[in-house]
């Protein structure tokens, strides 16, 4: 009687185990697979663009697909890059000592090109010229090591900040860019920087017009890149 | 006529005592009035200066570049010719001397400058405290020296190494450095500098070569309206003419920006309205508790010369040769406590600032306005005939026949028989008054709705007050069922002279209730308008910080003794959609139907355009986010319930807690609950609204509009906001230098000394605050004596039948003090629960949910009034008690 | 000729709600012209009720008061006042002077307020304040005088716009047995020298004795009318 019951129970508790292992194989198993589709849904596009900047690329005082990276991505689109993803990484009032920073939080989107567009702010709260140029350099050093292309956009400084600050802040961005061997975007703002029409009230910010002008001014660059690559 | 005059002035100073009273009571209340509104006048009139100051204009107009004649026919047309002017450019530029360099703010002005306010230099090395100073007023040297000449700030100076006689180079030209400027008038209406000034004449302007083309120059016109007497009223009308007229010139977003004082802080022009409000209401409260002294008095005196009008009227006189003469004594009083308190306000006003020396700055006058002496007199003669009127239906009802019934009963008991069938009479008797505070109240807080509630209020205060009266008498007829005799006579009196103890009770709750609202209002406009205690105002603000520069930061501060206060993390990004709706858009929307109604089209093409060009300054604007362990000091809750304390996570379905500042939420239409989506740095974040923050932005710390649940941004690339405390001025620049060094890419912020000017104005107006609330409390506490001194007086007959009938004097002591000390304590205690409503109440309605309690005050305030009644009781009735009772059978 | 003529004259004051209590029932009677009249009673007889209605000071129920031929019910309070001030002197028992007025002044004050010419004014009190022998005391005020002093003003300020009718209550209830004798003794010897009509109220049996006529009072009734010597 004792010894009935004892092997009731032992074939209780071994199927009860069974059954737990089933389910956890199958669990394990559906996990793996969903792991395996996920990533491949994610990485869709081919090439990826980082337009790293300040309030000038992430478009201050417009909208946000009315700032020349969202404007780019449409020319692109026309021109018929389908698998292109461009990434407004532009914070207002970010300074070249953030880039690096920045730059690795974005390395997780992995990307192929890079656009630098900072150094504006640094020059115009006036900041040592040679601690952006150390910045910048750092960036554009880590993003040539991760395998990305990189686009400088040079900046320029309002002549009120006296003559040497401007020609010292404006030569920065040549050197870097010789030193370095990198693409070099003379002026972001050429044909815009100064003209009241393409500037919003503070004199300083490119409104949807300016940003239109930088994109046809940017897109040359952005073009030889994809086209290259 | 004569014979009246004559009769009144003989009952007046037959009536030394009473008429003497009456005129101190009635002129503390109309001084208090005089004094209240001169003092608010005049520290108004200071501060809107030091606003000016700050500004150094009534008007200014900036721009990105040189006006045109179009604009400037605009700025002809609407301020006119009667005016002063002086021209500005301003720009940032890299300085240089000493072969050293360092952005500076190149500010070019010429000899009118500043119109408000004065430069004070530091020549012949004198220091800043020496108040001797050679004053630089509109005064560009009049002999030019050899270079061009420049006025350099101190914290410039020692940046560059430079000093008095050294040359430092602006563009392609050299300036001479004339003097240093230790302060000037602001130049700037924002709080913090991104660098030091440097002065320089507007004439040299276009040889340094800096101003072509692509440059950021703003250029400045400041005006001064002429003349002087010109009103705020006129100024903001103008202000507002001239900016709507200027961006009228404008398709989009106007270029030339108009400012005035009220510009400079639009906070404190908050904290003005508060204060004004609430001096109004304290100067009608004083006002007030005066006129119930003196209707008191006054009824004590009018029941005595009751008997008189009755001997008139037997001799011939009519009932309107009684009023008058009544009338005519009371205008006289009148009269005489207005000279009285006009001769007080001229010889107490300019002591003020002397009393209340170190509190009140040195160059402050107070000085009794025009316009507060005028209504002072006009209250004073015609408002103390207001104040008796009530009182004036008893000689309405005053019948000659008491004569022959005289030692039944006194004429005033015969008469207030007669009243109290009378109700509508005695209301209306009471008109006058009411609508004379009204206008009062209406004028004092400038608002139909507020003086009207200001009056209802008080009127259903009144009237509960009353009614709160009249059940305790059925409670004191219970109480008065008791075997102790004291206990027993002293309820029995209570209950038996209903009429005395309910008028007394209303008029002493009034009293309390009056005493105890205004700390009460005044702790919560303090609050709001004082810096948090404990809280300095820092003195730099330190942005762009990058994460990993915090620690190094925090240790480089620390060895040079500096405390890193309030790093504050920040992430910038965009607000996308609240509700399912696009931000903007819910603003574009509304927009859309005002034009869409189409009546009155002017007005709405004039409001599209105002709510266009507002939309314009925050249109696709970016915010800052920010988060925190807990809130800072400087910020509470007022609204909804605390963030989350679990840091988000990110797979959750669930959207992220927001709390959003009170402000912020009011000014986009934002609700708790509100769900908002969010673009941050590329990444759509969902969120949901619960609470509602109030920030004190006067603490100058670092706050955000908005502040996000933990462990949303914790990765996202942020930077660091934070402040440095205050520190000596010559500590300043030396940090400021090794930082620049250390950390170059940290922006320091000289906190400047518009916000010492700022937080000095606000400490001036919380000191006021308080100050007024205590004297209206002794005024307060003034009435409360007439009072009591006049009920106990009424009872001497009593007082003299106990003691004929053997009373002795602690007996009849004991019995006045239970009287007496139950109706202080009683009427006080519910003053004081009567008060918490109603202050919550006004201070929701008036200052903006300005609230706070404090119950330490409402208990001393029901200890200190039944005190006070106590001790009035005492040496009142002790003159009562000494007479001998043998004035009882004389009195027959 | 009849200078007052009372007919049914009847007065009534609530008491409670429903129960008023009558003072005065149905009362009638005459006075002619220079007749002294006495009215006495107990304390709450209603004669200083009768008083009241006779000077004006109170309105009855129903009956009239008429002197000089004008009834009193028919005047507005204020032709009432002047008519009174004309025609009718009073003297209280608590003399009643205004306290801040010299003697002389209270003597004026019903000829001021009667707008008399200030000539007829000063003559008349001068006249009167000889009468009352109290023209040295003219100066003081009511707190310096004596009992008698004050009632003698009293009776001054009565006399002095030369009434029809004078209507004193108790004039001697005040003062002692001397001074009251003497008082009494110079109101009689005024009223007697004018011919002035005189209606005394009193409980005094020496002073009633002395009026020509008495009227006695019992229960708001009266009794009997019996001629004085």
């Amino acid at each position: 009687m004792v010894k009935n019951m004892a092997e009731k129970l032992n074939l209780l508790t071994s199927s009860i185990l069974i059954f737990l292992t089933g389910i956890s194989f199958f669990t394990v198993c559906f996990i793996f697979i969903l792991t395996l589709l996920l990533p491949q849904k994610c990485a869709g596009a081919e090439i990826t663009i980082l337009f790293l900047g300040d309030s000038l690329t992430a478009g201050l005082g417009v909208e946000q697909d009315e700032a020349y990276p969202a404007l780019l991505e449409k020319m692109l689109g026309e021109k018929g890059y389908e698998d292109l993803t461009l990434v407004n990484a532009g914070i207002s009032g970010s300074t070249t000592a953030s880039a690096i920073s920045r730059l690795k939080w974005y390395s997780r989107v992995k990307p192929d090109i890079l656009f630098l567009a900072l150094g504006a702010n640094d020059g115009l709260r006036g900041l040592s010229l040679e601690a952006m140029e150390k910045n910048l350099e750092k960036a554009i050093v880590a993003a040539l090591e991760s395998g990305m292309k990189v686009i400088l956009a040079g900046m320029e400084i309002p002549p009120n900040y006296g003559p040497e600050y401007t020609s010292n802040f404006r030569n920065v961005f040549k050197l870097l860019s010789e030193k370095h061997n990198i693409f070099f975007m003379p002026f972001l703002l050429k044909d815009v920087a100064g003209e009241q029409k393409y500037n919003q009230a503070d004199g300083i910010h490119p409104n949807a017009e300016g940003h239109k002008i930088i994109a046809s001014n940017v897109f040359p660059y952005i073009n030889e890149m994809v086209k290259n690559k | 006529m004569k014979l009246w005059i004559k009769l009144a002035l003989r009952e007046l100073s037959g009536n030394r005592k009473f008429s003497l009273f009456f005129i101190l009571n009635f002129s503390i209340g109309l001084v208090g009035f005089i004094a209240l509104n001169s003092f608010n006048f005049s520290i108004q009139n200071h501060l809107k200066n030091n606003l000016k100051e700050i500004l150094t204009a009534d008007i200014a107009v900036y721009s990105p570049r040189p006006l045109n004649q179009k604009e400037l026919n605009t700025i002809d047309k609407v301020l006119g010719n009667e005016r002063q002017e002086s021209h500005q450019v301003t720009f940032f530029s890299m300085i240089s001397g000493n072969n050293l360099s360092r952005l500076a703010m190149v500010i070019a002005i010429d000899n009118k400058f500043p119109l408000y306010g004065k430069l004070v230099m530091e020549k012949n090395g004198q220091n800043l405290e020496d108040n001797s100073l050679p004053i630089k007023d509109n005064s560009l040297p009049q002999k030019k020296p050899s270079l061009p000449f420049a006025w350099i700030s101190r914290d410039l100076a020692v940046t560059l190494n430079v000093k008095t006689g050294d040359t430092v180079r602006i563009g392609n030209m050299d300036f001479m450095i004339e003097d240093i400027v230790i302060s000037s008038p602001g130049n700037s209406v924002t709080p913090v500098e991104l660098a030091p000034s440097i002065y320089i004449d507007i004439s040299n302007i276009e040889e340094t070569g800096l101003t072509g083309f692509g440059s950021r120059i703003r250029y400045a016109r400041y005006y001064r309206i002429l003349p002087e007497t010109t009103t705020d009223q006129v100024l903001m009308a103008k202000t507002i003419e001239l900016r709507n007229s200027l961006a009228a010139l404008f398709d989009g977003e106007p270029l030339v920006n108009v400012y005035n004082s009220e510009d400079v802080n639009r906070n404190l022009g908050r904290l003005f309205g508060y204060f004004t409000g609430y001096m109004g209401l304290v100067a009608i409260v004083a006002l007030f508790l005066a006129g119930i002294g003196t209707s008191y008095l006054f009824r004590g005196y009018l029941n005595a010369r009751l008997k008189e009008m009755a001997i008139l009227k037997t001799l011939g006189a009519r009932r309107i040769d009684t009023y008058f003469l009544m009338t005519l004594q009371v205008m006289i009083l009148g009269f005489f406590s207005t000279v009285l308190s006009v001769a007080f306000s001229f010889v107490l006003l300019p002591f003020f600032p002397k009393v209340l020396k170190g509190l009140i700055p040195v160059n402050f006058e107070i000085a009794a306005n025009p316009e507060s002496l005028i209504l002072a007199s006009f209250l004073g003669t015609l408002g103390s005939v207001i104040f008796c009127l009530p009182l004036f239906v008893r000689i309405h009802f005053l019948k000659p026949l008491i004569l022959l019934q005289g030692s039944d009963r006194s004429a005033g008991m015969h008469v207030n028989k007669i009243i109290t069938k009378n109700n509508l009479l005695k209301i209306s008797a009471f008109l006058p008054v009411s609508i004379t505070f009204w206008i009062l109240a209406v004028g004092q807080t400038r608002s139909f709705e507020r003086g009207t509630f200001f009056l209802l209020s008080f009127a259903g205060v009144m009237l509960i007050t009353g009614l709160t009266g009249t059940f305790l008498l059925s409670g004191i007829r219970f109480f008065s069922n008791t075997g102790n005799p004291i206990l027993k006579i002293a309820f029995r009196n209570l209950y038996r002279h209903k009429f005395s103890f309910i008028s007394c009770f209303v008029t002493i709750a009034m009293g309390a209730f009056l005493i105890n609202v205004i700390p009460q209002i005044k702790n919560g406009i303090q609050d709001e308008i004082s810096r948090p205690e404990g809280m300095k105002i820092p003195g730099f603000f330190l942005i762009d910080i990058q994460p990993e520069q915090l620690n190094e930061l925090e240790i480089f501060l620390k060895a040079r003794g500096v405390a890193l206060d309030n790093a504050s993390p920040m992430v910038r990004g965009r607000i996308n959609k609240v509700n399912g709706v696009g931000f903007y858009d819910r603003f574009g929307s509304k927009n859309k139907k005002n034009i869409t109604e189409d009546q009155n089209r002017e007005k709405s093409r004039l409001n599209a355009r105002e709510e266009g060009a507002g939309q314009g300054r925050f249109r696709r604007r970016e915010f800052n986010f920010s988060w925190r362990e807990k809130l800072d000091v400087s910020e509470t809750i007022v609204k909804g319930k605390p963030l989350e304390d679990t840091p988000w996570n990110f797979h959750d379905d669930k959207p992220l807690e927001i709390s959003l500042e009170e402000g912020f939420a009011e000014r986009f239409h934002l609700e708790i609950g509100d769900i908002m989506l969010f673009d941050i740095q590329g990444i759509p974040l969902e969120g949901r609204v619960v609470n509602f923050r109030k920030v004190r932005w006067n603490s100058f710390q670092p706050n955000f509009f908005i502040l996000f649940q933990k462990g949303v941004l914790d990765d996202a690339p942020c930077t660091y906001l934070a402040s440095v405390p205050q520190m000596p001025a010559s500590e300043k620049m030396p940090l400021q230098n090794a930082m620049a060094g250390k950390f170059p890419n940290i922006s320091v912020l000289d906190v400047n000394q518009t916000v010492e000017q700022l937080l000095d104005i606000t400490d001036r107006l919380t000191f006021s605050i308080n100050f007024m609330a205590w004297l209206a409390i002794v005024a307060g506490l003034v009435v409360l004596f007439s009072i009591v001194r006049y009920e106990t007086r009424t009872r001497s007959m009593e007082i003299n039948l106990l003691k004929v009938l053997g009373a002795g004097f602690n007996d009849i002591i004991k019995i006045t003090f239970v009287e007496f000390g139950f109706m202080g304590f009683s009427a006080s205690l519910f003053a004081v629960i009567l008060s918490l409503g109603c202050s919550y109440g006004i201070s929701w309605l008036f200052f903006g949910n300005l609230w706070s309690f404090r119950w330490e005050y409402s208990l001393f305030s029901i200890f200190s009034i039944t005190v006070i009644s106590l001790f009035t009781v005492y040496f009142a009735s002790r003159s009562v008690i000494m007479q001998k009772p043998v004035v009882l059978l004389k009195s027959a | 000729m009849k200078i007052l003529q009372v007919k049914n004259l009847v007065k009534s004051y609530p008491q409670t709600s429903d129960n008023p209590l009558t003072v005065i029932f149905d009362t009638s009677f005459d006075v002619c012209q220079g007749e002294t009249v006495a009215i006495t009673g107990h304390s709450g007889s209603g004669k200083t009720t009768l008083m009241a209605l006779l000077a004006g000071l109170d309105t009855p129920d129903s009956g009239s008061v008429m002197i000089r031929g004008e009834k009193l019910g028919k005047m507005d309070e204020d032709r009432l006042a002047r008519f009174r001030a004309e025609w009718i002197g009073i003297i209280f028992q608590q003399f009643h002077l205004m306290p801040h007025l010299t003697a002389k002044e209270n003597i004026m004050l019903p000829l001021e307020i009667l707008k008399y010419k200030s000539e007829d004014i000063e003559r008349r009190a001068n006249r009167v304040l000889r009468q009352v022998g109290l023209d040295k005391r003219k100066d003081h005020l009511p707190s310096q005088l004596s009992g008698g002093e004050s009632q003698r003003v009293a009776i001054a300020r009565a006399l002095v716009v030369e009434p029809s009718l004078l209507l004193a209550d108790e004039p001697t209830g005040n003062l002692d047995t001397n001074t009251g004798e003497q008082v009494a003794d110079l109101l009689f010897d005024l009223v007697d020298s004018s011919g002035m009509t005189m209606i005394v109220v009193t409980h005094n049996i020496e002073l009633a004795a002395r009026c020509r006529r008495n009227l006695k009072f019992e229960h708001g009734r009266l009794q009997a009318a019996s001629m004085g010597n």
